[in-house]
């Protein structure tokens, strides 16, 4: 996969990227030829002629494919954050038809015009961005690609500003890039500023926070994370960025009109994306290049365009879609690894060396310096249905002490820890964390120091173990977005740190493979990531549901020397867990729920021998329960 | 009152087009867990072969609709396989998206195609039945409306009848639910999605093929209405039946009346608005089922 960090081992085939950056940087005559030519020689078998052509026609067509990658580029920013909008042809309408009102009708410079074009852009994708929170994946799609019906209507509609379907003329180039020739400089800098732009932004906390949004929206939450912030964020950038392209599309062409930005258009936007590798730095480029050049290539074949390209162009897509489902990027990683793993000796997966991990972890929680917090609830009530799931609870734990909550099945354990998380919001009752009320809210109690660990680990599958950590150390290390954005060296100082300091964590809980990627982890391998992801978010107080549950013996003694060394460095801990030895082995105080009541609390030892627990719970003979799980 | 009692016929009549397309959408996602991008495709399909069989090939008309409604069928069966299964199983997320551009390829080859061979131009498009029109409430009504407004209704009980009480309707939405889990029981769920398609494709045709006469045939048409198709059953809220039968017709009187008041400029607008309007409201929907759990 693509990598979300700019620190880690550097890939060997970097170097490949130099060599477009080149072909811009040649020229457009340079790579008006080296573009139609390798278009002729791919369909030469069907024409019997080769040729180099750098006539103003394939200029033309270099300069348009520029545009187009700026476009697809932005509109990579929003499906890398787990949406999908058809409807990046409004984006791409507003910048186009504001730079041409402002600078044919009211005589603003081009370069103000263009800027003008990018904010409204920007307010629009604002707009856009602010539903797309509560719309369904296949929801937003179809609902933005109505942004982009509307668009086009409406600009047809108000002829008296924008000409209607007659379109507006006479749109010039802004001064030293009057020319054809000359205006490729212009579209070529921005096409390059955007490709690092993006670039930047998907290797940042930026992309992080965006990946593990669209990979899990909960665990997400878990370390703070607001993920409405997180969406219209990327929307209002990607939009910015579309109507950057439509303000260079419309002095290109010198003439635009409704008929320029179809539903048609923005669906060919994620197409380039989609085939491409949506998601990755390089592949939407790829794609657009790929898209862009087929129907050129169907015309030489053919002689004639429309229908005949349009229908190549879906058989390439199925085809494509069936020998890279993932799109070219995927695919070619794919098939890298294979051919690198031939040169590269297997070695084998560390055998988990406890003594030394728990060593490793308790230096680290030491230098961490966590400061713990006193979480107190009192008379939780949540109704669920026609149950009471939860019926006036009180729990409290201090820092460094680990709280047990047991109970049989259905006994509100989970739905406790989910009002406590802020996942539900309960029917009555109040909560405090260190004496301050904090909303329910998952995010918010996270950035409270709420930690959290689910009963089936919730991962972000898509990233690797390190970046799984990165993401949470991102929320504790506020950095500069303009640095980050530029990757200045002091931000490329700070990714670096942070790299070493996700290593040092992953090594810390024992997991010595930091670059697999999360979603191929074993069970046992999953828990570990996730607490090297809740101490990388440097909690105060912790929730852990049922952490034991699925490991082996060995993994449980290394999970109970962790939770020790939690509780150890002044973190509270509230665990909900089966596993009664496990319970009887870490924790301080003990709650025992039935019914979404406590039936009894106090040490270990003395919930042991109450009666009322041995028969809820522990069953009428705890001698044969013990040793069991 | 003459003019409401025909605008409302007129609304009624493109609701229950709505409501056919939104009816294969829901059928498909409810199955599958894809949203079938060719869908529109599959609609323009019917209207067009409809037009080409009963016109240019001079089959009767009903011959006509079953030849187009299986066409539709075996077109759909064509996707899942090459567009759909082992396109869908991918990791998680968005990674499994590869289906999002293959169902849009397979929609571009559909619309290319028939156009290439029909041309862009208008076909006309007999009337289902002979008679002509009758007077309802001193309007005077064609019968093709009635047709197709019955045929909305009608298909929407069936498909509820069939999707509630069947085995093979409960089983698909069984799959909807938890496919690992219906895979488990024994639901064979491949089986399931390539009848959900079916099923979704014949739809599309009929609803192309009842909509023909009402206009003209035109290979152009199946974006806007794959469009308004999912409008209708977002809004009904995915994938209740009786939510996609509803809001269509709501779906259908909203854009006639809005036409009507505000232009026809605006007809797009008025749709996307009152889409987000019922979302921002009720997020799954009219009749949808509020699925809000935690973990």
């Amino acid at each position: 996969m693509d990598r979300l960090t700019f620190a880690g081992p550097k890939s060997r085939w970097r170097y490949l990227g130099l060599l477009p950056l080149a072909l811009l940087i040649a020229g457009p005559k340079a790579f008006a030829t080296v573009m139609s030519g390798v278009t002729s020689l791919i369909v030469a078998p069907f024409t019997g002629t080769i040729e180099f052509s750098s006539s103003r026609y394939e200029i033309f067509n270099v300069e348009l494919l520029l545009v187009y990658v700026i476009v697809v580029l932005s509109l990579n920013i929003v499906f890398q954050n787990g949406m999908i909008s058809l409807g990046h042809s409004a984006f791409f309408l507003v910048g186009a038809y504001t730079t041409a009102l402002l600078t044919t009708r009211a005589d603003w410079s081009f370069w103000l015009a263009l800027l003008m074009g990018v904010v409204l852009s920007a307010a629009l994708g604002f707009m856009l961005g602010a539903p797309a929170i509560r719309l369904g994946l296949f929801t937003l799609a179809m609902v933005s690609m109505g942004y982009a019906l509307v668009a086009e209507d409406m600009v047809t509609e108000w002829r008296s500003i924008t000409g209607g379907g007659d379109g507006l003329s006479g749109i010039q180039r802004p001064a030293p890039f009057g020319e054809l020739e000359t205006y490729y400089w212009l579209i070529a800098i921005f096409a390059i500023l955007v490709f690092f732009f993006t670039r930047n932004w998907l290797r940042s906390s930026f992309g992080r926070a965006g990946k593990a949004t669209a990979d899990n929206e909960v665990a997400a939450g878990s370390i703070g994370i607001d993920v409405r912030v997180t969406k219209v964020r990327s929307f209002v950038v990607s939009a910015a960025l579309a109507g950057l392209g439509g303000g260079l599309y419309a002095p290109l062409i010198g003439f635009i009109s409704p008929a320029a930005f179809t539903v048609d258009l923005a669906v060919l936007f994620l197409l380039m994306v989609l085939l491409g590798g949506g998601g990755t730095v390089i592949g939407p480029v790829i794609g657009a290049v790929i898209l862009f050049r087929i129907p050129l290539a169907v015309e030489d074949i053919t002689g004639a365009a429309g229908n005949i390209s349009l229908l190549v162009y879906g058989v390439v897509l199925v085809i494509s879609v069936r020998l890279m489902p993932q799109g070219f990027m995927s695919a070619w990683w794919f098939i890298r690894d294979r051919w690198l793993a031939k040169y590269k000796v297997q070695t084998m997966i560390d055998e988990l060396k406890v003594d030394e991990s728990a060593a490793h972890f308790d230096t680290l929680l030491a230098a961490a310096s966590l400061e713990g917090s006193e979480l107190r609830a009192a008379g939780m009530r949540k109704q669920l249905g026609g149950v009471k799931a939860v019926d006036g609870i009180d729990i409290a734990v201090l820092p460094g002490q680990v709280h047990a909550l047991i109970g049989p099945n259905g006994s509100g354990k989970t739905t406790t820890l989910n009002l406590l998380s802020g996942y539900m919001e309960s029917d009555y009752g109040e909560f405090t964390l260190n004496g301050e009320n904090v909303p329910a809210r998952g995010y918010v109690r996270a950035r409270y120091g709420l930690g959290r660990t689910f009963q089936t680990p919730l991962l972000f599958g898509s990233m690797s173990c390190v970046e799984n950590v990165l993401v949470a150390l991102d929320r504790k290390h506020s950095e500069n977005p303009i640095a980050t954005l530029l990757r200045l060296p002091t931000a490329r100082r700070n990714e670096h740190e942070k790299y070493q300091r996700a290593l040092d964590i992953l090594a810390a809980v024992g997991i010595t493979d930091p670059d697999t990627q999360a979603s191929v982890l074993t069970p046992g391998r999953r828990r570990l990531l996730e607490i090297a992801r809740l101490v990388a978010s440097e909690p105060a107080v912790v929730l852990m549901d049922e952490p034991a549950a699925g490991l082996t013996s060995a993994e449980i003694e290394h999970l109970e020397t962790m939770v020790r060394s939690l509780a150890a460095a002044g973190v509270g801990i509230i665990l909900v867990e089966h596993h009664v030895d496990f319970v009887l082995a870490v924790a301080d105080v003990v709650t025992v729920l039935d019914f979404g009541k406590v039936i009894a609390h106090g040490s270990p030892q003395e919930v042991r021998q109450d009666p009322v627990v041995m028969k809820a719970y522990l069953g009428a003979m705890p001698d044969t329960a013990e040793g069991q799980d | 009152m003459t003019w409401t009692i025909e605008t409302i016929i007129i609304g009624l009549t493109a609701g229950a087009v709505y409501a056919l397309i939104a009816m294969g959408y829901n059928v498909v996602f409810a199955s599958t867990g894809v949203l079938n991008f060719a869908h529109g495709e599959f609609f323009m399909a019917g209207m067009m072969l409809g037009a080409y069989i009963s016109v240019s090939m001079g089959i009767p008309l009903v011959l006509a609709l079953l030849l187009t409604v299986i066409i539709g069928v075996i077109g759909a069966v064509i996707l899942e396989r090459v567009a759909v299964r082992g396109v869908t199983d991918a990791s998680s997320g968005l990674g499994a998206s590869g289906w999002v551009l293959s169902t849009l390829g397979f929609g571009i080859v559909i619309h290319a195609g028939i156009t290439l061979w029909m041309g862009p131009q208008l076909r006309t498009f007999p009337p289902l039945l002979p008679w002509g029109s009758i007077e309802i409430l001193g309007v005077t009504v064609t019968w093709q409306r009635l047709v197709v407004i019955f045929a909305a209704i009608i298909v929407g009980f069936g498909l509820h009848l069939f999707i509630e009480r069947s085995r093979t309707g409960r089983a698909l939405s069984a799959v909807e639910q938890d496919p690992d889990a219906a895979e488990l029981r024994g639901i064979p769920v491949i089986r399931l999605g390539v009848i959900a398609f079916a099923i979704g494709g014949g739809l599309g045709a009929l609803a192309g093929f009842l909509a023909g006469p009402l206009s003209a045939a035109v290979s152009s048409v199946g974006l806007a209405y794959g469009l308004k198709g999912f409008v209708a059953a977002a809004a009904g809220g995915i994938p209740s039946i009786k939510g996609a039968v509803i809001a269509g017709f709501l779906l259908g009187l909203l854009e006639v009346f809005g036409v009507a008041f505000l232009g026809a400029g605006y007809r797009d607008a008025i749709v996307f608005a009152a889409l987000l309007l019922v979302l921002m409201i009720k997020p799954s929907g009219l009749f949808g089922a509020g699925n809000v759990r935690a973990v």
